[in-house]
This record gives structure tokens, C-alpha cells and sequence, in this order.
């Protein structure tokens, strides 16, 4: 059925490794050797449950290997690609003769589970995806325990032997976005995988588009509530953050707070969060085009002390409001990348120095920094990183379309990107899915959050 | 799926209200005025409406008569291949024609309230463009853009409605029913062509999941009542406002009247920008309707490529430029009106003619 294996040369070529720790146990008629990777496989669990059985093991001449072990499971290997796959994978390896048999006895470095820092809620659980793809696999286990529950193993990278799995809800899960998905993996021909991140751009479908098509997380709870909802969830070995797919802007919106706290305040702070995220993206342009545009629009007494407080400014708004915007994004960048302990340094510096004294400069007027800075708040509230990344790119090209055509550019920039948006798909579902498709059923949990039905039903 | 394979009656009424309401809402007022020059004015957009369902028969007879079919690919089954590409070709020439006529019309609005320095080409340019970008992307996402905005503009229009009360002085309304009702009814002429749109029921008619004579008239009367509806309302409010000596004398006394609403104490106190959005917002829907026409058209007269939604786009620009001011184009309204009622009209009711004479039906696939 198979070439039989070469062990003979393989284990000459293994000794060149100076990681690769080989034993040889002799037994009276063969000798039979242990494979392994030091620093990732657990020694103990090798010297209790694989060598000390085996030393001690009297019917060997008369059985084969596979039944020295009765509680890890022994796989027997077949190719050369799937002994070097095994091993880097932490797994003990056992030749007996022209045979090849794994056990696990991974012991990867990892950390411990923690609340995940991009993703805060205030109730809920706290726990958080961390590197390890079985732990992940077991921490959705903890929240979601159905026998529905199905997961499916792909190996991506042609180099980097990557582990992924994808988890569905059988029953709930679309026959056709399943096949979608696992079309999409496995054209994936990149040799290295580094992280979730790359998988995600790597099988999304618009890659001219500013919007994520795919979802990231790092709660276990985010990926079960969406599985529940017939959506597939892709753990990738290595990355803390677990991409689900299909994603609409709608679920971008939503967050864990919503469903735990009573549904008439957990709706008016989801209304405030898209109406921010609107605030984020037209304010400062909104800003420059009734001021260098539609004077008439302001209401008087606004327009009189606007002019007095761009009274003496050098630049023209346009750049004035483009200058202060890029110093945000700059501050912004400054304060993700600095350790922790000079974050806060960065913060002062950016808002009192450069705010206050570029006013008392007369370089940028008051209210810029206002409207600037309140459009920047706005844009934190958005749950989606990549969303609010896409929102304020948008928001820089707001600044020039309005800088050339005033109102009349926003509205129709606000048309072009809704045009996008309608246009962008997501594994075939319509971006603004319960908006454009109207599906009115499925407004219970969009723009608001009604209340949970008590008589089993669930929100969708 | 960014192609559309079938609509359902609600789609399609949200295409027909956001086609038809466009530069009607805000030319109609002073012609209604002109004309009838009494408080009655809205009246006449009753009778409009009911001339309208009249010519919607006509449209629902082809519609079920050739299923599947558009008007372009009924006109060539009905009167042969020549004169079918005549009638065709008609019928393209009016859509760029309207299309030019509302594009103009909403970049002479815009130049007048928002932009009064920036030059026509680039008003012009920038609202094509877009609404080119939503044609390229296919007819489904035409109809989930009318979906999408549909809510947004009612909700706006009833805003403004709410908020135009308080200007409301109801002696301008009065009195009701005195005037003659021969210059009421001779207004129709005028309100008839505040539904151009509803022709768009050839177009779309292969489109149609429930194709019965029944669902199609209740889908096209559904619509015209709707528009009507916020017609004699915008009407009623605009005589209440402005009364009808004024609105004799205002270019746009729609915008006149949502710039006359006035809160004091509130942030903004203008709100004039509320319905300029929202009316932009059924001019493109409009704008983007006809177009799409023209380019379907264009590929039928010749042959189907992609290129002809740039041609149409070339064309539809030159028309708009041709116009030397607003003046102008209103000269030509009349010419427009004339060159409509053949296209949506005579050409469809030649059409059923001949069709019925011939007696030959068209076997749907």
C-alpha cells in the first residue's frame, strides 16, 4: 500500500539535529528508537508513559508496538513529510524496524489565559484566546458544549506546516458557506503563516475594499454566540485570534455588553455607537465645509465666535483640520507601539503640549481641536479594529471631498461608499445584510437590541 | 448575486416612489401655481394620478401580455425588427434626455444653495460619476441602494413635514373647491409628468416574481398613491408656508420652505440641510433610473458590452452642458414634456395596438 519507509536513513539524517533527542531502547531481537524535540515535548510524561512502559514491556518479541499503549493513542506514520510534521509538532516518534509510530507529548511554550486586551467588556467572561490551537479549541469548549460542535484540520504554509481548524455548528452552519470556506483554505499556496491575520487576508475576496469581510477575536464567547448563529469560526495555530466568517457590518457593531446588560440601555448605547461612528467619520469634514463653503448654515451667533477663534490662523481649515488629523493618527500609532510605562507620557505630551500650546500658538483654532478630538473619541467606541481602521481612512477622504465640494461632496461620498458597501459581500452574504436585503425579522438585533424571549426563542 | 433574477412587489414599489419623486417636488409648486393659481393646486396632482393608473394599464397589459420581456425586446417582437429599433431608439433618446434635464435641474439647486463659485463641469461630473459607479455595479445593487435610502428620505421628508407645521398659516390654505374646476383639471398636463417613472414597469416587468395582471396594478397603484401622498402633502405645506402668490414667484419654493423653518435655542437652527439630502438623495435614485435605462437601451439598439454605460454617461453629460443657464432648460421643459408623452404614451399604446391587432403573444421561456 505504501513505499516502506527508509528508518535507517532517516534516523542517520535526524542525528545531524542537534535538537532531535534520540534514545534507543534494545529489546532482544530489535532495537526500537524514541524521537523527540527537546523543549517542546513534556520529558516527564515521555520517561512515565512511553519508556518506562516499554523498558518494562515482556511480550514485545510477540506483539507489535501498537499494543504496548493503551491510554495515548499511537498513530502509525506513513511518509517522511508526516514524520517531520509530527515531530515539529512536539509528538514522540517510535521506530520499530521499517515502522513509524507518534505519540503526543507536546509541551509547548504558552501563556496563560488572559482577558484580551483589544476586546474590554465591562460583564461576562473574562477569558481570552491565547496561542495554542488545542487550548483555544477547549476554551470554546468550556462555552459551548454541543454535540453539534464540529470541527475540521487543515494544514496551511507549504513551509510552515501550519495548523488550522474550522469550528461549525452542524445543523446551523450554511452546507454552502461551509464549502466556501474549505474551498478557500485549501487554495491557499503561501509557504509561511504567521498569523491569523494573514489567513484572513489571504482568503478574503475584495482585497481593494477598506472593510473587513472577516471578523476577529480573541473571546471564546464571541466565537460560540456566532457559531449558535450559523457562522464558522477558523482557529489558527499560532495566533490568538480567531476569524469568523461570514461578518456584516452589523456584527461589527455588536458587542458582548449588549446581551448582558437589559436591553433598553444596551440599545441606546448601541445606537450611540453607530451614531459615534458616524461622528467619527463626518466631523471634521462636516466641519470644513460649512465653514469654508456654507457660512449660511451656521447658526449666527456660532458663525460669529467660530470667526473669532479663527481669527489669525495661518492656513487655510482644510489643512488646518487634515494637519491636526494626522497628528491624532500619529499619537495614536505612538501609543500602541511605546511600553506601557511611557504610554501615558505620549498621551500628556500629545494633548497638553501640542493641543494647548498649538491654540496658544494661534497655529489651529480651538474649535478644531474640539471637533478633532471629539471625532477621534468617537472612532474608539467602534468594537472592530479593522472597522475603525477602514472608518477612519474614511474619514480622510471625507476631508477632501468636502474640502472640493463642500456638503455637496459628503453626500456624495456617503453615496459611494454606501454603493461599496452594498456591492461587498462576505462569503456571499450582502455586507449590510438586515439593511440592504431588507430582512425586517432580523432587525431585533441591529440598530437596536430587543428583549431576549423568555419562551426559548433566541435573538438572531 | 450582484445581478438581480427576480424582484418582489415591495422592491418594487420602493424603486417606482424613489424613480418618480425627484425634480417634481421641487419645480412643481410655482408651475402648479402658474397654472391653476388658486389653493386648489393639489387637486390637480389627483387628477394627475388618476390619468396616471390610466396609462399603467396600458404597461400591465404589455407587461402580461410579454412576460420576460423588456420594452426594448417587445418592441422589436411587436413591430418587427426596424421599427421596433426605431421605437427603441426613441425610447433611449428620452431617457438620456430626462436623465440630462433632472441632472441639470439638481446642479443648478446645488449651485444655487450650496455651491455658488464651484463651476458646473465639476457639480455635473461628480453626481454622473457616481451614479455610474452604482449602474457598473448591476441592477441588484441598484434596487438594495433604492432599498437602503428609501427609509432614510421618508423619514426625512416627514421630518421637515412635521417641522414646516408651525409656519403653517391655514388662510392660505383656504379656501378649498372654489376655483373652477377647468383650470384644475387642465393642470393635470403638469402633474401628469411628476410620475414619469411608473414607465419604468417595461423595463423591470421581466424582473417581476408574481407576474398576474392583479399583482402588477396593486404594485403600480401602491406606488402612485404613496408619491401622490407626499406630493399633496408637500403641496399643502408649501401653500400653507409661502401661500400662492408667492410661490408664483420662486424658482424652488420646496427649498424656500425648508429654509423658513426656524428653531431657536436648538443647535442648528436651519434646516434646509435635512431635505437637501434627502431630496439629493430621490434625485439620484431618479437620476440613476434613467440612466440605467439609457445604457440597457444602448446595449439593445447595438450590441451588449460594457462600454455603453460610459456612452451613455458622454451623452448625458453633453445634454446637461448644453444648457446655457436655468432659464434654459426650463424653455425646454416643454419640448421635454412633448418628447415624454410620445415615449411613455403613444410608443406603449402603439405598441398594445398593433399587438393586439396582430394577435401575436410571446411564449415565455
Amino acid at each position: 500500500m505504501e513505499q516502506k519507509l527508509n528508518i535507517a536513513k532517516i534516523l542517520k539524517e535526524k542525528q545531524k539535529n542537534h535538537h532531535i533527542t534520540i534514545k534507543q531502547i534494545d529489546t532482544d531481537d530489535h532495537p526500537i528508537h524514541v524521537l523527540y524535540i527537546h523543549g517542546i515535548v513534556d520529558i516527564k510524561q515521555i520517561q512515565d508513559s512511553i519508556i518506562l512502559p516499554l523498558s518494562e514491556w515482556e511480550h514485545r518479541e510477540k506483539a507489535p508496538l501498537p499494543h504496548a499503549f493503551t491510554a495515548e493513542p499511537l498513530l502509525q506514520l506513513e511518509s517522511e513529510k508526516e514524520i517531520d510534521q509530527h515531530l515539529l509538532n512536539g509528538f514522540t516518534l517510535l521506530f520499530e524496524r521499517d515502522a513509524a509510530y507518534a505519540v503526543d507529548s507536546a509541551q509547548f511554550a504558552y501563556r496563560s489565559v488572559q482577558e484580551p486586551v483589544s476586546e474590554m467588556t465591562l460583564r461576562g467572561s473574562r477569558d481570552g484566546f491565547i496561542e495554542s490551537l488545542e487550548l483555544n479549541i477547549a476554551l470554546l469548549r468550556v462555552h459551548l458544549r454541543s454535540t453539534d460542535l464540529k470541527f475540521e484540520e487543515f494544514t496551511l504554509g507549504t513551509r510552515s506546516f501550519t495548523n488550522v481548524s474550522i469550528a461549525y455548528m452542524e445543523g446551523m452552519a450554511n452546507e454552502e458557506l461551509l464549502r466556501d470556506v474549505r474551498n478557500s483554505l485549501n487554495a491557499v499556496k503561501e509557504d509561511y503563516i504567521p498569523d491569523g491575520g494573514v489567513v484572513e487576508q489571504l482568503i478574503e475576496r475584495n482585497n481593494y475594499s477598506l472593510f473587513p469581510e472577516i471578523q476577529e477575536t480573541e473571546r471564546p464567547t464571541k466565537v460560540s454566540s456566532s457559531l449558535i448563529e450559523g457562522r464558522v469560526a477558523i482557529f489558527v495555530e499560532g495566533s490568538p485570534s480567531v476569524l469568523l466568517a461570514p461578518t456584516t457590518l452589523n456584527a461589527l457593531f455588536q458587542q458582548a455588553d449588549d446581551y448582558n446588560f437589559k436591553w433598553i440601555p444596551a440599545s441606546l448605547i448601541r445606537l450611540m455607537r453607530y451614531m459615534a461612528a458616524f461622528f467619527a467619520v463626518m466631523l471634521p469634514s462636516v466641519y470644513i465645509s460649512l465653514i469654508s463653503y456654507h457660512h449660511g448654515l451656521i447658526p449666527t451667533d456660532l458663525a460669529m465666535s467660530i470667526a473669532k477663534t479663527r481669527e489669525g490662523v495661518p492656513i487655510p481649515s482644510f489643512m488646518e483640520a487634515l494637519i491636526m488629523q494626522m497628528t491624532i493618527e500619529v499619537l495614536r500609532e505612538a501609543g500602541i507601539r511605546l511600553p506601557k510605562p511611557i504610554g501615558p507620557a505620549v498621551s500628556i505630551v500629545g494633548a497638553i503640549v501640542l493641543g494647548e500650546a498649538a491654540v496658544t500658538a494661534g497655529i489651529v483654532s480651538p474649535l478644531m481641536v474640539i471637533v478633532v478630538s471629539f471625532a477621534a473619541i468617537c472612532s474608539f467606541t467602534i468594537p472592530d479594529y479593522a472597522l475603525s481602521l477602514a472608518l477612519r481612512t474614511i474619514s480622510f477622504v471625507m476631508l477632501f471631498a468636502a474640502a472640493f465640494l463642500g456638503i455637496y461632496g459628503l453626500i456624495l461620498m456617503i453615496f459611494i461608499v454606501s454603493i461599496h458597501l452594498i456591492h461587498l459581500q462576505s462569503f456571499s452574504t450582502p455586507y449590510l445584510e438586515p439593511f440592504a436585503p431588507i430582512y425586517v425579522k432580523r432587525w431585533k438585533d441591529s440598530l437596536i437590541r430587543f428583549k431576549l424571549k423568555k419562551g426559548g426563542g433566541r435573538i438572531e | 448575486m450582484s445581478d438581480l433574477k427576480q424582484m418582489t412587489m415591495l422592491q418594487l414599489i420602493v424603486v417606482f416612489i424613489s424613480t418618480m419623486i425627484g425634480i417634481g417636488i421641487i419645480l412643481m409648486p410655482r408651475d402648479l401655481a402658474k397654472a391653476v393659481d388658486s389653493p386648489d393646486l393639489w387637486i390637480s396632482i389627483i387628477f394627475g394620478a388618476v390619468a396616471v393608473s390610466f396609462v399603467i394599464c396600458i404597461y400591465v397589459t404589455l407587461a402580461v401580455r410579454y412576460p420576460g420581456l423588456t420594452f426594448f425586446e417587445m418592441s422589436a417582437v411587436i413591430m418587427g425588427k426596424f421599427i421596433g429599433w426605431i421605437f427603441n431608439f426613441f425610447f433611449v433618446l428620452y431617457s438620456l434626455i430626462v436623465a440630462a434635464y433632472i441632472l441639470r435641474i439638481t446642479a443648478g439647486i446645488i449651485k444655487n444653495y450650496l455651491l455658488d463659485t464651484t463651476p458646473l463641469y465639476a457639480v455635473v461630473g461628480a453626481f454622473l460619476l457616481v451614479s455610474m459607479y452604482l449602474i457598473y455595479n448591476g441592477a441588484g445593487d441598484i434596487v438594495r441602494f433604492f432599498q437602503l435610502y428609501f427609509p432614510i428620505m421618508m423619514f426625512m421628508f416627514l421630518v421637515l413635514c412635521l417641522l414646516s407645521m408651525k409656519n403653517l398659516d391655514i388662510q392660505n390654505i383656504r379656501p378649498v373647491l372654489q376655483n373652477n374646476i377647468g383650470s384644475t383639471l387642465s393642470a393635470t398636463t403638469i402633474t401628469f409628468f411628476s410620475f414619469l417613472g411608473m414607465e419604468f414597469l417595461l423595463i423591470f416587468a421581466k424582473l417581476i416574481k408574481k407576474k398576474k395582471a392583479k399583482h402588477l396594478l396593486i404594485t403600480m397603484w401602491a406606488s402612485i398613491g404613496f408619491t401622490t401622498l407626499i406630493y399633496v402633502a408637500f403641496h399643502i405645506i408649501s401653500i400653507g408656508v409661502l401661500g400662492v402668490e408667492e410661490l408664483k414667484e420662486i424658482t424652488f419654493p420646496t427649498i424656500e420652505m425648508a429654509k423658513s423653518i426656524e428653531f431657536q435655542g436648538f443647535f442648528f437652527e436651519r434646516f434646509e440641510l435635512i431635505f437637501l439630502f434627502g431630496w439629493l438623495t430621490t434625485a439620484f435614485t431618479s437620476f440613476t433610473a434613467y440612466t440605467y435605462a439609457s445604457t440597457l437601451g444602448l446595449k439593445n439598439l447595438f450590441k451588449p458590452s460594457k462600454w455603453f454605460l460610459l456612452v451613455a454617461g458622454v451623452f448625458i453629460f453633453t445634454f446637461t452642458m448644453l444648457p446655457k443657464g436655468l432659464t434654459e432648460v426650463f424653455h425646454y421643459s416643454t419640448h421635454i414634456q412633448v418628447i415624454s408623452f410620445t415615449a411613455i404614451v403613444v410608443l406603449p399604446a402603439l405598441l398594445l395596438v398593433v399587438s393586439t391587432v396582430r394577435r401575436n403573444t410571446y411564449a415565455s421561456s
